[in-house]
């Protein structure tokens, strides 16, 4: 079991942050005394389990932890995304370029409307959509310091959706996040996966990303594109000082 | 089949809905209208229309009813 005081949480969320990441030998009387000592410290903890290890999941709920979200990592080798002719002609109608700096506020302003508000924060009555946004923003600036790459999609000259990829080396990319704008869901455009081929272009060899499964729509999207899954983690959490 | 027939037959299997109700469809209603149901309505009904959508029809198509009024411009009538 390893245990992470998550600074970068904590300025989001204004409480003590620990994420606790489950491993694949850890025993039940492991889990139960690691978790005791940092329930004494931090006042939320997110913890992710494995799901090969489905024996775990009563030994989580039973020391007081929620379930909120699967979060599945998928995996894409790069490999021609087939498209149906009616895909190909609505992915030839976005373009797809690199982030200036004057786009990242109309990308906050999508983030402060709610747009990914799928994730634990979002869903957690004990925190709020606001939290959620200031989450995403510190996320996505970290992101940005650590050198990761920002795509904007645009249809007919307007910001449609984004995307980050990072390389982690090894030519192994990492997507932290990206998705279509609120206005152009259930439009088709966010059919369109560019990812894979801007990674390839790059000189990658592999693309990872995660998504949650409180976001079935993305899910459906990246397996249309390709995408496959490689593993999950069942995520749990815990406010130390309530009864949620 | 009649035209509206075959646009109802669209949407119930593109979307997996029940015909019950379809006429008041809107992408916000039912789940199984994203990006990717979305895509597999337009398929539908330029198979069973043959014709060839504009993207901006595409994108536009957000409701039954709306679906109706692109279709005209495509000469279908339903």
């Amino acid at each position: 079991m390893k245990s992470v005081n998550a600074v970068w949480d904590e300025q989001s969320l204004g409480v003590k942050t620990c994420e606790v990441s489950i491993e694949q030998d850890d025993s039940a009387d492991e889990i139960r005394a690691g978790l005791k000592e940092l329930e004494s410290e931090y006042r939320y903890i997110a913890l992710k389990l494995p799901s090969t290890r489905p024996d775990l999941c009563f030994v989580i709920s039973s020391s007081g932890y929620t379930f909120v979200e699967d979060m599945i990592f998928f995996e894409h080798d790069l490999h021609e995304i087939k498209r149906s002719e009616l895909e190909q002609r609505f992915y030839d109608s976005v373009k797809v370029e690199r982030m200036k700096d004057q786009d990242f506020p109309a990308l906050f302003a999508e983030i402060d409307a709610g747009s990914f508000a799928f994730d634990r924060i979002s869903v957690d009555p004990y925190f709020s959509k606001e939290a959620s946004a200031r989450r995403f923003h510190h996320w996505l600036l970290d992101e940005k310091k650590r050198g990761a790459i920002f795509m904007k999609a645009s249809y007919k000259g307007e910001m449609s959706g984004f995307f980050t990829i990072r390389d982690t080396g090894d030519g192994v990319y990492n997507s932290a996040l990206g998705g279509s704008f609120m206005k152009f869901r259930h439009t088709g455009i966010g059919i369109n996966n560019q990812t894979p081929e801007i990674v390839k272009s790059l000189g990658g060899r592999k693309l990872v990303i995660g998504v949650s499964t409180n976001n079935m729509s993305q899910i459906r999207a990246v397996t249309r594109n390709g995408f496959f899954p490689v593993r999950a983690n069942h995520v749990y959490i815990r406010h130390t000082d309530t009864k949620l | 089949m009649t035209n509206r027939e075959k646009y109802i037959k669209c949407f119930t299997d593109a979307l997996e809905v029940p015909a019950e109700g379809v006429e008041k469809l809107e992408y916000q209603g039912v789940e199984s209208w994203d990006s990717v149901g979305h895509m597999s309505l337009i398929a539908a009904l330029e198979d069973s229309f043959d014709i060839q959508m504009d993207t901006d029809d595409i994108v536009d198509l957000s409701s039954f009813a709306k679906g109706i009024e692109i279709l005209k411009k495509y000469g279908v009538e339903i």
